[in-house]
């Protein structure tokens, strides 16, 4: 009797979920798998419309790793979300920490900060396009104003400082979303912990290291783990600020997967390239995963 | 056990998530805002509001693309009672006559109602490629002509040589726009609508401060006038073009390219690199500004108008805007002129301009091309063309109008086709395309040399083109 309770119960359960299973089966499912399939033949310009595309393997993911433009793009990758990780995580703590004092102006100072975040990104950069203009941009105007710079730095047009606007650019975006997160962890430290290590003689360096970082771990973790998702995916920044330029400097998976896809017909050079972003996702998922049941446990 | 089944569900759950948004080919990537826009990208704020006014009656039939704006009822006429038929497009400033001509068509005969909507061109692009997969194509559908050989490749267009074989009109259209509505075997697949081409538009009052009376008409010359009339401290240059990673790109340096004397299957010739190394030579002396490869060609005439440049490579098209919304702005002299000469005497530009095909799967192929067809007359292609400010495709339309003639501006451009290239029609071409505005822009910036750059550029394009060679 009991036993069919359960079995009652699980079926239950079942039905429960079959509605979000079949939708994720299409909406997420379906896409992956053409995907894959894709990524594993030959489907380009010539072969799509006659079927003539074949099985190629890894052939495709070969010809990306052999292709120095591929190599720059996946490194751009990287820099890219590894440089804004380290920016807006290190300056959305301060902020974090920095508002979670109580003086005046702090909530809506918080909130004005949190502009950024609410902006639409193909917005924020457009902005950064022109913000970081050659001739007549703010950035420019504004250093050569102070004396920071001679001649107007060409931000956009050398490969290495245009990567960094689009850092920075992003960071913009990024430092509230890290604050937002990152308060939440810090509102449930109790303050008594603190108040207790200011009676032991603990000075605020010290509470920060041994009180402040130990009870943010779960906190600072999701944070960097989805921040690095929601980076390594990036694709309108890039597109709508410098187009992946100057020469691909600036270009990361998803736009370079999608340029191969949509302005090549490349289709299947395409998918293999998203293909190996679904593989680097996966791979810190899984760790993100991981860590979690960790902390369950 | 299970329990690691259920975390690698999830964690591929997750990232098809992340990576759903970039591949899940329903795509909701940005549009338009990126500058990729057409020959056409001038306008694109003013005329999309222009196009969104027209939507008052939207007809609700209409199967529209989310950043599609169906024509209005007004515009086009009440419903004929003939079948819906969808022509998907991306004139801008031409829309109002795209319009007036289908009103014109649906109240001459029943058997269709055409409706036109209007998307912008990354988008529409966007469309075709998703549609050959998914079979969610219009009936007809606009095109740049450099693009339709890859759509004809993908299978978006449909044969229609059978329905135009006893059309006379057929041999009065131009080899160059034609062939490029072909695929390799010479069949048909939509009708060339309207041609375009580059020339040099001068502000006639920095030249003539400058010590030149006329515009330039050798590489030369064109360099002096570049020296005499930069001032870099202020921001002004002596010319502008844009060479921005896009067909764009590649559209303006073809003048160059074969102004040099040297093609596409011949870009690492030394007169190739000598194409690359005369642009290159612009920029490092000061006389074009580096931002070029960071401009449509909307940003070059936008520097030009501004007073920031003596000289652009402008198109057709570009004089309704001169002529529109720059009327005031532009209070100069200005003169277009032909492309200058280089030193070994060749002289070329770039055709440019749109075709109509017929979508796979249409249920209408003969009545949408009936449609193609009264497009194309030669009255209705002189009229388009005087209307929309481009240039006809049949020799017979030229006749029926001055306008080509008696307009210096337009005699410019009907001039230069004599001496105007196409690109392609090459089923590979946007890989083509890629190369040259890669190389190009590695030039400009100073990443390589001409040489460099030209040989570049050959690595890519020759191994491409010994497999199926450009059209003679």
């Amino acid at each position: 009797m009991k036993l069919s309770m359960a079995a009652k119960k699980r079926r239950e359960g079942y039905t429960f979920i079959l509605p979000g299973f079949i939708y994720m089966m299409i909406v997420l499912g379906y896409p992956l798998v053409y995907n894959v399939m894709l990524a594993f033949r030959d489907v380009n310009v010539k072969t799509f419309k006659a079927g003539t595309d074949v099985f190629v393997g890894f052939g495709n993911f070969v010809k990306l790793f052999q292709d120095e433009t591929f190599l720059l793009v996946f490194k751009n990758t990287f820099v890219f979300t590894i440089g804004c990780l380290v920016f807006q995580f290190t300056i959305g703590f301060i902020f974090a920490m920095f508002f979670s004092k109580k003086f005046t102006l702090a909530g809506p100072i918080r909130g004005m900060i949190l502009v950024g975040y609410m902006m639409p990104m193909s917005v924020t950069a457009m902005l950064g396009k022109n913000i970081f203009d050659v001739s007549s941009g703010l950035i420019n105007d504004l250093f050569m104003k102070i004396g920071l710079i001679n001649a107007p730095v060409e931000w956009l047009l050398n490969g290495k400082t245009a990567m960094a606007a689009v850092i920075a650019v992003n960071c913009w975006v990024g430092i509230p979303f890290n604050m937002l997160l990152l308060t939440s962890g810090l509102t449930g430290i109790s303050q008594d912990v603190y108040e207790s290590a200011e009676v032991d003689g603990a000075n605020p360096f010290q509470r920060f290291i041994y009180i402040t970082l130990p009870l943010m771990k779960s906190a600072i973790a999701s944070v960097l783990m989805l921040g690095f998702i929601y980076t390594f995916k990036a694709f309108d920044l890039q597109f709508v600020m410098t187009s992946g330029g100057p020469l691909n400097a600036t270009d990361v998976l998803g736009t370079y997967s999608y340029m191969l896809s949509f302005t090549q017909y490349e289709f299947s050079l395409g998918s293999a390239t998203a293909m190996v972003l679904f593989c680097c996702l996966f791979v810190i998922g899984l760790f993100y995963l991981r860590m979690i049941s960790k902390e369950d446990d | 056990m299970k329990r690691k089944m259920a975390k690698l569900a999830a964690a591929l759950t997750m990232s098809a998530m992340v990576m759903g948004t970039l591949t899940g080919c329903g795509g909701s990537g940005p549009t338009g805002a990126s500058g990729t826009d057409s020959a056409d990208s001038d306008t694109t704020a003013e005329s999309s509001d222009a196009a969104a006014d027209e939507a008052e009656t939207e007809i609700p039939a209409t199967e529209t693309p989310e950043d599609g704006t169906a024509s209005s009822a007004e515009d086009i006429g009440e419903p004929n009672g003939g079948d819906e038929v969808r022509v998907w497009h991306y004139f801008e400033h031409e829309a109002a006559a795209l319009n007036a001509l289908c009103k014109q068509y649906n109240e001459m005969q029943s058997d269709i109602y055409i409706v036109p909507t209007f998307i912008s061109r990354e988008e529409l692009m966007k469309q075709y490629t998703i549609g050959a997969v998914s079979g969610e194509l219009p009936d007809i559908g606009m095109v740049d002509s450099p693009d339709m050989a890859s759509y004809i490749s993908l299978g978006v267009f449909e044969n229609i040589s059978e329905y135009l074989s006893d059309w006379e009109d057929l041999d009065q259209f131009y080899d160059g726009p034609m062939s490029s509505c072909m695929d390799s075997e010479g069949n048909l697949y939509g009708l060339p609508n309207n041609s375009n081409c580059l020339a040099i538009l001068c502000n006639m009052d920095m030249l003539k401060e400058a010590g030149f009376e006329n515009p330039p008409t050798t590489w030369a010359e064109f360099k002096e006038v570049c020296e005499a009339t930069s001032d870099p401290d202020n921001g002004v240059y002596g010319f502008a073009m844009c060479c921005i990673s896009n067909e764009e790109g590649t559209f303006q340096f073809i003048p160059w390219l074969y102004g040099s004397g040297a093609t596409v299957a011949s870009v690492d010739s030394a007169e190739g690199a000598s194409a690359f190394g005369f642009l290159a030579d612009l920029v490092n002396n000061g006389w074009m500004s580096k931002e070029v490869v960071n401009w449509g060609q909307g940003d070059a005439l936008n520097a030009w108008v501004a007073g920031k440049a003596a000289m652009l490579q402008s198109g057709t098209w570009q004089i309704a805007n001169l002529d529109g919304e720059f009327k005031d702005t532009v209070t100069w002299e200005y003169k277009y002129a032909e492309f200058p000469k280089s030193d070994n005497g060749t002289q070329a530009t770039v055709i440019g301009g749109e075709n109509f095909g017929v979508c796979a799967g249409s249920e209408h192929v003969a009545e949408c091309v009936e449609f193609l067809k009264f497009m194309q007359t030669a009255e209705n292609n002189a009229e388009w063309c005087e209307v929309a400010g481009k240039l006809p495709v049949r020799g017979d339309a030229v006749g029926l109008k001055d306008f080509w003639t008696a307009d210096e501006r337009y005699k410019v451009f009907n001039d230069s086709m004599a001496f105007s290239v196409a690109r392609g029609p090459h089923e590979s071409w946007p890989t083509i395309s890629e190369a040259l505005y890669k190389a190009e822009q590695a030039a400009i910036l100073g990443e390589k040399t001409p040489e460099e750059a030209a040989a570049g550029a050959a690595e890519v394009i020759n191994p491409i083109l010994e497999k199926v060679p450009l059209p003679e």
